[in-house]
């Protein structure tokens, strides 16, 4: 459970501490913070420690919902898939495609943390939402989505498009 | 691939890459490197982009992400061929990474040549001046003109060869050029050369050639030459062929040769496939070529062998024993199992990890002493078998069950004569009532409504389900309401075929899907198929209730043939 760095609560459940590239302290149940592997890895490489673990890269807010993520998700058993499992970009649950409701900002960030952290259902979730932004959409609504500037020169457009032509006929 | 974990360096310094500008002058940059895009790592992309300073969060994170996530992004568009070009078209940094997932199975199936003439016309820009030179030199001068060079050299790309389809492809291009075809013979060399050059470069060059197909039908395999399958020649192939992690091979002509080229570099095999024609005659020679390929092999996790109706079946099966705990999954198709020795059937005992068993379409099963073998495979999770034209062997289905008491995947399949199709024998039902409570899917033949009443109440996690209904015409009103009514609420896709049309009461099916959309969204009903069934207001009704009338991609049958059964492209 995400708690704010005064409440440290004591339960049964063994706690971890982890701070944010801001400082801000986070208690979070072991259970919850080794959703993520590489937390996973780093407290069975240290062992017990009271020690808060950094993350430079995660800022509080996109901490707090990394850990909103996988307190929801506590007790799924989280199937490793393999890269040749093919992915399809339907079947999001409820919760989820709820969590996935923030703005563009704040969704690659989560991507990236969910990267960092290395969660990988958070970062299928996060991906796959990205994902659905794109699908269908025109090279111009893709750009204009994401507010991507086109940095091709004509001739290079014109070039991609001709190369990759046969693509069309699909 | 996700399981290389980033550093710590490596995110921040794209994100301040994102922040601070970094100005390249040079809008060729796209071209700076040997003309192309620079694919193999994100690093340089910041160095051939200019940056706007004023942009916002989201467009530097959108603009500048590593290329590891574009790739899971990217990951979702499987053979959306559109959205993927696209992409590939919104920028420069998008381009690089989705131009190399556009390419990696390029060639599309003969039929439509058009677009794999194009794809080939590009591969053949791709090729180096002095294999330009060799080609002039063999008479194949109406190469493209050199000054103009690819974006990319999409060959690197290249995941998966098909020999056939590169044959047919270069002869297609070939046909298209000024000369076309001046003699059959001549044209063959001409195919022959090409085509060896185009391979060599991809050996040499590739970046991601994982799956080698030579499964080329016996016309064409007569005009190839047999210098074409010695890839030990080719140079680069030592260097790019360990990589290969899928191959299937086929045909008596190039096997021989093929697998002893391949047994002394390709090792380190998970998928292999070997197809034999059924009706030709085998030497002794063949199968012990192939025997080195498998026994070669550290960590085979898939073994496919199909059509193979000879007195040697046994040598080519003995030998899965050296890679027995790695495997996974075995199919057999078109097989006549009738010499089977016992040192064959003791390799296939041997293999305990299976976790797929796919047996289809073949002879004299009953050689397999299978109810030995079913007790053997204690981690089976999918079983598939198609008995035709032999029958069920209750028994061995029986104890498939009984052994693994954890199979999620259970598929008896009738696909062709529906006259033969029979009931589901009780021994197998009682089979599936007592250790069928992990089935996810399950597909049997005819049942009675009891029996379907049954199976609906002991699988409380069933996904799928797949069943024929008897008498004919065929009324299924009932069966719809005990659907409605007694379905685990996993249940997602039901297909029901009839022996004749099936034939039903349109408040019938109202109330079932009534019944099921109290469900919650999270478990809904998502497709129903029934045979032979056409009807416009059904269509509707279907359209009302968000249903679906043909099998959605991500269906559980799908995933399973996915994970367990191979395929990686």
């Amino acid at each position: 459970m995400a708690t704010g760095s005064t409440s440290t609560n004591i339960s049964e459940l063994k706690k971890i501490k982890l701070t944010s590239s801001e400082g801000t302290e986070f208690v979070v149940d072991k259970d919850v913070g080794e959703k993520s592997i590489l937390l996973k890895n780093m407290l069975e490489d240290v062992g017990e420690n009271d020690m808060a673990i950094p993350l430079p890269n995660v800022t509080g807010p996109i901490l707090t919902k990394v850990i909103e993520y996988c307190t929801h998700h506590r007790d799924d058993f989280f199937i490793s898939q393999d890269d040749d499992n093919k992915k399809t970009s339907d079947d999001i649950d409820e919760w989820d495609s709820e969590f996935c409701k923030v703005d563009q900002g704040t969704l690659f960030e989560l991507i990236l943390a969910a990267n960092y952290l290395d969660i990988k259902p958070l970062l299928d979730l996060t991906c796959k939402t990205v994902a659905n932004m794109i699908k269908g959409k025109s090279p111009e609504e893709i750009r204009k989505t994401f507010n991507i500037a086109n940095d091709f020169t004509p001739e290079e457009e014109i070039q991609v498009k001709r190369e990759n032509e046969w693509c069309e006929e699909r | 691939m996700y399981t290389k974990r980033r550093k710590i360096d490596d995110v921040s310094s794209f994100k301040s890459n994102a922040q601070n500008p970094i100005d390249v002058n040079d809008i060729n940059g796209i071209k700076n490197h040997s003309n192309r895009i620079d694919t193999n790592n994100h690093h340089h992309d910041t160095q051939n982009h200019t940056i706007d300073n004023n942009q916002s969060k989201s467009e530097s994170l959108a603009f500048s992400l590593p290329t590891e996530i574009f790739k899971e992004i990217f990951a979702n568009f499987d053979n959306n061929y559109q959205t993927l070009l696209a992409c590939a078209l919104v920028n420069r940094q998008w381009c690089k990474n989705a131009v190399p997932i556009l390419w990696r199975v390029p060639f599309k199936k003969p039929g439509s040549a058009s677009s794999s003439t194009k794809v080939f016309e590009m591969f053949v820009r791709c090729l180096s001046p002095k294999a330009r030179a060799r080609l002039i030199a063999e008479g194949i001068d109406e190469l493209p003109k050199p000054e103009y060079q690819p974006t990319f050299r999409y060959l690197n790309f290249l995941a998966c060869l098909d020999f056939q389809l590169l044959w047919e492809t270069t002869h297609e291009w070939l046909v298209r050029r000024p000369k076309g075809i001046v003699s059959m013979d001549a044209h063959i060399v001409r195919v022959a050369h090409l085509s060896r050059e185009i391979c060599t470069c991809i050996f040499r060059s590739s970046e991601c050639l994982e799956q080698l197909v030579v499964s080329m039908d016996s016309s064409q395999l007569s005009r190839v030459p047999e210098a074409n399958f010695v890839f030990t020649f080719f140079p680069g192939a030592v260097n790019c062929l360990p990589g290969i992690k899928e191959l299937q091979v086929c045909g008596d002509y190039c096997l021989p040769i093929l697998c002893k080229t391949l047994s002394q570099i390709c090792q380190q095999l998970v998928t292999l496939r070997i197809d034999a024609p059924p009706e030709t005659s085998s030497s002794l020679s063949q199968e012990e070529t192939s025997i080195n390929l498998i026994r070669a092999q550290k960590n085979l996790k898939h073994f496919q062998l199909y059509g193979h109706n000879k007195s040697t079946l046994s040598l080519l099966l003995t030998p899965i024993s050296t890679c027995a705990h790695s495997l996974e999954s075995l199919k057999f198709q078109n097989i006549n199992f009738t010499s089977i020795s016992r040192k064959a059937i003791s390799s296939l005992c041997s293999c305990v990890n299976l976790i797929a068993l796919e047996i289809t379409k073949c002879r004299s099963i009953s050689s397999l002493d299978l109810f030995e073998i079913a007790q053997k495979f204690t981690k089976l999770l999918y079983f598939s078998f198609n008995p035709y034209p032999s029958s069920i062997p209750e028994e061995f289905a029986k104890s498939i069950l009984t052994t693994s008491q954890q199979i999620e995947f259970f598929s008896l399949k009738y696909s062709i004569q529906i006259n033969e199709i029979t009931r589901l024998s009780n021994l197998i039902f009682q089979a599936i009532i007592a250790y069928g409570s992990k089935l996810l899917f399950l597909e049997l033949p005819i049942l009675d409504e009891t029996q379907i009443t049954q199976i609906l109440l002991t699988c409380p996690r069933l996904e799928e389900f797949l069943f024929w209904v008897p008498d004919s015409p065929t009324r299924v009103d009932q069966h719809l309401r005990n659907l409605g009514n007694m379905s685990p609420p996993s249940l997602k896709h039901i297909c029901i075929n009839g022996l004749k049309s099936i034939q039903f009461e349109v408040d019938s099916l109202i109330a079932f899907l009534d019944s099921d959309t109290r469900k919650s969204q999270k478990h809904r009903l998502t497709t129903i198929i029934m045979h032979d069934y056409e009807n416009l207001e059904l269509a509707a009704i279907f359209k009302q209730y968000g249903v679906n009338d043909k099998y959605p991609e991500d269906r559980i049958a799908r995933k399973f043939i996915i994970i367990i059964m191979t395929q990686f492209l």
